[in-house]
């Protein structure tokens, strides 16, 4: 569900972009931003073997953390296969 | 008095226009071609704002580390543009900002000064020594074919390209006019010699830029009057002088609306116009033999006194930087002294402000600045609503002992500190986000203002939803009573944890932190909603807690959710990246209300 969202966001985002109202994004944007989510995720682990206290709650965050890592990589596949894709055929007038 | 004083200056200009037009027809060419060269001015300065897309901003905002590398801008940039003004705006509006120091504003202006001598080379060394206006021709039609076209930076072109068009048009028409006026009059009959001259005609200078509001205006008519024999090279140097004091009229007048820092920009340019000019007037003699020497050695004519007067203007800007440059930690001391800085108020705008004009970069820094200043103060007054305090919350090393020793009442009256630090704020918050929107901004800066607004308004709604449960949780939690005590306790420590969140982001470096964070947070706020529920249902079984207190609880529960979602809401916008691109991504990947409502149906 949460993938179909993300497509359904994405259309958008591309309609924007062909009415110039977004701006493009690289693919090397989402990696940069894959990167960090790994960091950030790797810093929770970190810090929920130094405060059990606070364990359960940074496993929920660990767990959106997770989410939001495969969000990212299903947007960046999405972004690779619409690179590569063939263009749509237009109709000729001939 | 003072009110009338513009439309008598005003008439008065208008009615010594018409009297020189009555005793000379030359002089309405020569005036038409000031027109044409001041309105070619104002196109290429929007074109140059439209066709850059915040190029200028970025670039300044890089080059600004030191004050060689400021100067070196404010050189480039005024070369580039041909506008000192425009450089000088920009200055202000980085500096209003907090983008750039007082130091780098001062540097970038001591550079566009020597920058806009580049504007005399052009008109001597090119502009009287081609037929000008044969280049103006086809600039002014490709001009107008690119200013009706879609994109923002190809119309900035063309307004750029007609602007270049009509300044060239009006040095054709100046020159032609002083040709043809020369043909009938001698104005060298009034030249001054010595010291009256070097005076009169410095302030002739100075009297003109300030009417026209443009230095180089000045220089084209001094340059143009030099080349056709009407004005005597002497006088023609004070002229030169005395534009260049005319200009720190023109700032000292935009200055008087400014902030501090919009004044203290605009009295460094003064004190540094005010040197390089009374020493140029002091050392003439010696200048005018090195403007000869020099103009020799490149092999400029005996005769060609305009390219000559090109020389003197760059050689006295250069001495002001000369003198100026070794002063400058003097010169910035003296200027905040001078104009201190006011002391800063939490109920009042620190950050935006009418100096930071229209340029995306600095109404957005400032806006993010003040969105922080705004929920630093309403998340100070919602901890205190539930007699916690943000700075003991920041501090602490277990957040729930915190909680849990705060038992102590926070005296609050709580509609008047909202009035005070929050209500004003965020009024000048939405007042300056209406305004702006107006403007014709790129699409990704108007969704950001936007934005901005939006978490305005979240900060607002999510105190407003605090005072809701502030009378209960105040009663259950100053003195323990059971279970319903640590249940408030619990939602005291669910905000804590918010707040705490939302500070921790603030810590971290931009480069290091991500508003995708946010839906960490959301994603345990929503857990820990599920559980309290449960165990009010548990507590509501065992009969441990009755059900008023239960209904009290869960109704306050819902407040305290509602202002922790708008909280986070507000975080989100304020921490989004400041790179379009990764903000974009940030957009697409962040949870919203839609993936919520699918995810708790699947």
């Amino acid at each position: 569900m949460a993938f179909a969202r993300l497509a359904e966001k994405l259309d958008q985002h591309l309609d924007r972009l062909r009415r110039g109202k977004a701006h493009k994004i690289k693919l090397e944007d989402i990696e940069k931003t894959i990167s960090k989510l790994e960091k950030r995720k790797t810093a929770l682990l970190a810090e929920a073997e130094v405060t059990p206290k606070k364990a359960e709650r940074i496993a929920h965050k660990i767990a959106a953390a997770d989410e939001m890592l495969d969000r990212a990589r299903g947007l960046l596949s999405e972004l690779r296969r619409a690179a590569t894709a063939p263009e749509p055929a237009s109709d000729r007038g001939d | 008095m003072k009110r009338f004083a513009p439309h008598v200056q005003l008439g008065l200009i208008l009615a010594l226009l018409l009297l020189a037009f009555w005793v000379s027809a030359d002089f309405q060419q020569i005036a038409a071609g000031v027109a044409l060269f001041l309105l070619g001015m104002v196109l290429l300065e929007d074109g140059f704002k439209a066709m850059g897309g915040g190029l200028l901003e970025r670039l300044l905002a890089r080059s600004t580390g030191s004050l060689p590398r400021a100067m070196g801008f404010g050189i480039a940039a005024t070369t580039i543009t041909q506008s000192s003004s425009l450089v000088s705006v920009i200055a202000i509006s980085f500096l209003s900002a907090g983008l750039i120091s007082l130091q780098a504003g001062i540097g970038i202006i001591f550079g566009a000064n020597l920058g806009t001598t580049t504007g005399a080379w052009l008109i001597a060394g090119v502009g009287l020594k081609v037929d000008i206006a044969r280049y103006a021709m086809p600039m002014l039609a490709f001009g107008a074919v690119l200013m009706f076209q879609r994109g923002p930076g190809l119309r900035g072109a063309g307004r750029a390209l007609l602007g270049v068009g009509i300044v060239f048009l009006g040095i054709a028409f100046i020159k032609d006019g002083f040709d043809a006026f020369s043909a009938r009059f001698d104005l060298t009959q009034l030249a001054l010699a010595g010291l009256l001259g070097l005076v009169v005609y410095t302030a002739l200078g100075a009297a003109a830029t300030v009417v026209m509001q443009s230095s180089h205006a000045t220089m084209l008519l001094v340059i143009t009057a030099l080349a056709s024999g009407q004005i005597s090279y002497e006088n023609a140097l004070a002229v030169a002088i005395g534009a260049n004091l005319g200009t720190t009229v023109t700032a000292l007048i935009g200055a008087t609306q400014a902030n501090f820092q919009g004044k203290r920009l605009a009295l460094g340019h003064l004190i540094f116009n005010a040197v390089t000019a009374l020493t140029a007037l002091v050392l003439i003699v010696p200048l005018r033999m090195l403007v000869d020497g020099i103009s020799d050695l490149a092999g400029i004519g005996a005769q060609d006194f305009a390219l000559r007067l090109a020389v003197f203007h760059t050689l006295f800007n250069l001495l002001g930087l000369v003198l100026m440059v070794p002063q400058m930690s003097r010169l910035l001391a003296y200027l905040e002294r001078r104009i201190a800085e006011p002391v800063p108020s939490v109920s009042r705008p620190r950050f935006i402000n009418a100096d930071l004009g229209d340029f995306p970069v600095t109404l957005l820094t400032a806006l993010k600045n003040e969105l922080r200043h705004l929920y630093t103060n309403a998340a100070t007054l919602s901890a205190e609503a539930i007699n916690l305090r943000l700075v003991d919350l920041i501090a602490s090393k277990d957040l729930r002992l915190t909680v849990e020793r705060s038992r102590e009442a926070i005296g609050l009256d709580m509609d008047r500190r909202y009035a005070e630090k929050v209500k004003s704020l965020h009024a000048a918050i939405i007042e300056f986000t209406a305004r702006k929107a107006a403007l014709p901004l790129p699409a990704g800066a108007a969704r950001r203002l936007q934005e901005l607004r939006d978490a305005a308004n979240a900060v607002v709604r999510a105190l407003k939803a605090i005072k809701h449960l502030q009378r209960n949780t105040r009663r259950f939690t100053e003195h323990p009573q059971g279970e319903v005590t640590a249940l408030y306790d619990a939602l005291r420590g669910e905000i804590a944890d918010i707040l705490v969140a939302i500070e921790a982001l603030e810590q971290t470096p931009p480069e290091g932190r991500s508003s995708l964070w946010i839906a960490e947070e959301r994603r345990a706020l929503r857990e820990s909603a599920r559980q309290v529920n449960e165990r009010v249902q548990v507590l509501l079984q065992t009969r441990r807690l009755s059900a008023a207190d239960a209904t009290s609880f869960l109704n306050d529960s819902r407040y305290a959710q509602e202002a922790m979602e708008a909280l986070l809401d507000a975080a989100e916008a304020m921490y989004r990246d400041e790179d379009d691109a990764l903000a974009e991504i940030e957009r697409l990947l962040a949870t919203d209300d839609e993936d919520e409502a699918t995810e708790s149906l699947s």
